[in-house]
């Protein structure tokens, strides 16, 4: 049996979105996916369990990562979610401490990072 | 030096000095003047002032002129009055001799334009200390009209726009440059506020801005920085323009110069340069988001059918192609990327980090021989192999080397990787067998897109050893190749264990 964990994924660009989430869904998790930040927000403000991870692109048309975070960080229930960063920038170590991410993946990620990197989140390393 | 004087020398001397003509009837006074002045001056004696009149029509005035009032035929006035029809005070001075306590010819004298007057019998002390005055003020005005000229001259010939003003910031002059930029012909200007004629807001603010007031302002507030001035010309047409505003005058000003210039061309010059950054940072953005999001969903949807084992043997090996072809667009993509940071002049990034470069080694080697079918890649190891490096830089760079290697390396002989550490610095050498790197090709081995881009299919459009060099270069390290038919292809690289070591 797989183990089970509710994971916030956001990403703007459907299908990727759409990969993650079946990748996370085969994993055993529960995904529960949104499109930018403002959506991920109105998320955790809704009724409903707080995720464990919140999985999240950097890059997004209405909220980005940095001022997603930036609101997140705001509510004291919310600061301890673990959160990792997709990012296609060249320097992700970079926007990853600037979002103050708890860890990141580069884009495109392998199947095996990816699942490595929630697994690690969620259940320690 | 001996006091002896040659006539060549005195004559030099006195030439130097000044040219002054002396008019008088009398020809004891006119001898004692010339004696009294001869040394420090050329003299020149007339006996009558119709002779003197005539000869300064035919060539240039002397520096002064002593002039006997009283005199039979032609009178001092008469002369001075002549004199003073095309000669000023200032170009042409005039010392009248005349009796003494003759009040009248004074006063007549004076108003008739002589600059100063000495009464006979005079004091031979005090006509030469006058003369020396009178010629010194003369040279001085000359001086002063010399640089005039030159000012003006200047003025006129040169590109930039000149306008100057008065102590109440009204234009006393534009230059041609400035008649044409302004829309404003001198004679009009001349006496109007320079705002008027020199209409200027500041981009985007509109505000209006007084070039004369910042400089003439008394206030020890420096004059703030214009940003992005614009002119508005007379005909209300308006042109960016670059100017600048200084006093006239050492203490306290007399007036303000303002130099300004057309900017339109280079403005436009600078759009263009900055919509060509704009659009390659664009391209970086499209390459390094855009292109990534979808080759992330593709290996991500075709490593998820590989797992779920639903597949024939036929479907299997298409959802291996995707994956693979997948794997190759990203590291074109990579690739890519890397070149633009590196062509941009940011340079790649890098991040330091504790790394054993035989670790690195022994990965690169491991992940090349699982890739490349039963290829023999040899590890060599000397000395330690540990240092600050960025671990995913260097990995990239010596799978680079060693993809290389097995590329254009003999079939059936190995590819060695072998490091050396020894003091501040670790050196990984890839070595292959086969064919050498042509010489010609050697010097532009490290330039984009150079080596064999049409001889290999797999290969990163060239960019590879590019992106190795800028890599090696980050971390301020050196690569050298060496190449021949016997000893084969060498790509050895020396690192700086530590950023310090790099310096």
């Amino acid at each position: 049996m797989k183990a089970g964990g509710k994971i916030l994924l956001v990403e703007d660009d459907r299908e990727s979105r759409e990969a993650i989430g079946d990748v996370l869904e085969d994993e055993g998790y529960e995904v529960v996916a949104t499109t930018d930040g403002a959506a991920a927000l109105a998320q955790l403000r809704g009724p409903g369990a707080l995720p464990a991870l919140i999985l999240i692109d950097y890059s997004m048309p209405k909220m980005n990562a940095l001022h997603f975070r930036t609101e997140m960080l705001k509510e004291p229930k919310w600061k301890d979610i673990k959160l990792v960063l997709l990012t296609a920038d060249i320097d992700p170590q970079g926007k990853s401490d600037a979002v103050q991410a708890t860890g990141f993946l580069r884009k495109p990620v392998s199947i095996e990072d990816l699942c490595e990197v929630v697994r690690s989140m969620i259940d320690g390393p | 030096m001996p006091m002896v004087r040659s006539n060549e020398g005195a004559r030099a001397a006195a030439a130097s000095g000044g040219r002054v003509w002396v008019v008088d009837d009398s020809r004891l006074e006119a001898e004692r003047l010339a004696r009294l002045l001869v040394h420090s001056y050329q003299v020149e004696a007339f006996a009558e002032g119709g002779a003197m009149l005539e000869r300064l029509a035919q060539e240039g005035p002397p520096d002064l002129i002593l002039l006997d009032w009283q005199m039979p035929g032609v009178s001092g006035l008469e002369v001075c009055r002549f004199v003073r029809e095309r000669h000023d005070e200032v170009s042409l001075p005039i010392l009248m001799l005349t009796s003494r306590g003759a009040k009248e010819d004074f006063r007549q004298g004076l108003s008739a334009g002589a600059n100063d007057y000495v009464s006979k019998p005079y004091d031979d002390a005090e006509l030469v200390a006058r003369t020396r005055t009178l010629v010194r003020t003369r040279q001085l005005a000359g001086a002063i009209r010399t640089r005039e000229q030159w000012f003006a001259a200047t003025l006129k010939s040169i590109s930039d726009a000149v306008i100057t003003t008065d102590v109440d910031g009204r234009v006393t002059f534009l230059n041609r440059s400035a008649e044409s930029l302004t829309g404003w012909p001198l004679a009009q200007a001349i006496g109007r506020p320079l705002t008027e004629v020199f209409e200027v807001v500041s981009d985007p603010s509109r505000d209006q801005v007084d070039f004369s007031a910042t400089v003439l302002s008394r206030s020890a507030e420096p004059p703030a920085l214009v940003r992005d001035p614009v002119l508005v010309q007379r005909g209300r047409v308006e042109v960016p323009i670059e100017a600048s505003a200084a006093p006239i005058g050492d203490g306290a000003a007399v007036g303000a110069v303002i130099v300004f210039r057309d900017v339109t061309e280079r403005k436009r010059v600078e759009r263009e340069t900055k919509g060509r950054a704009d659009f390659e940072e664009k391209l970086i953005g499209i390459v390094s988001h855009d292109l990534r999001s979808p080759l992330n969903a593709i290996l991500l949807s075709a490593s998820t059918l590989l797992r779920r084992h639903g597949l024939d043997e036929r479907g299997e090996r298409q959802a291996r192609r995707i994956r693979t072809s997948g794997e190759r667009a990203t590291r074109l993509v990579g690739d890519l990327l890397d070149f633009t940071q590196a062509r941009l002049g940011t340079g790649i990034p890098i991040r330091r980090k504790p790394v054993d470069l035989n670790e690195v080694a022994k990965q690169v080697a491991d992940e090349l021989r699982a890739a490349g079918a039963g290829r023999e890649l040899l590890l060599e190891a000397a000395g330690d192999a540990h240092g600050e490096w960025d671990p995913d830089r260097v990995e990239q760079m010596l799978s680079n080397l060693v993809s290389n290697a097995l590329q254009y390396g003999e079939p059936n002989a190995p590819v060695t990787i072998r490091t050396h550490g020894a003091g501040d610095t670790v050196t990984v050498a890839v070595h292959n067998r086969g064919a050498p790197i042509s010489a010609e090709l050697l010097p532009t081995l490290f330039l984009p897109m150079k080596r064999g881009a049409e001889e290999a299919a797999d290969r990163s459009v060239g960019l590879g050893l590019y992106i190795v060099k800028h890599i090696i270069d980050a971390h301020g390290g050196t690569i050298d190749v060496t190449s021949s038919k016997d000893a084969g292809t060498t790509f050895t690289v020396r690192l700086p264990r530590t950023a310090e070591r790099a310096r």
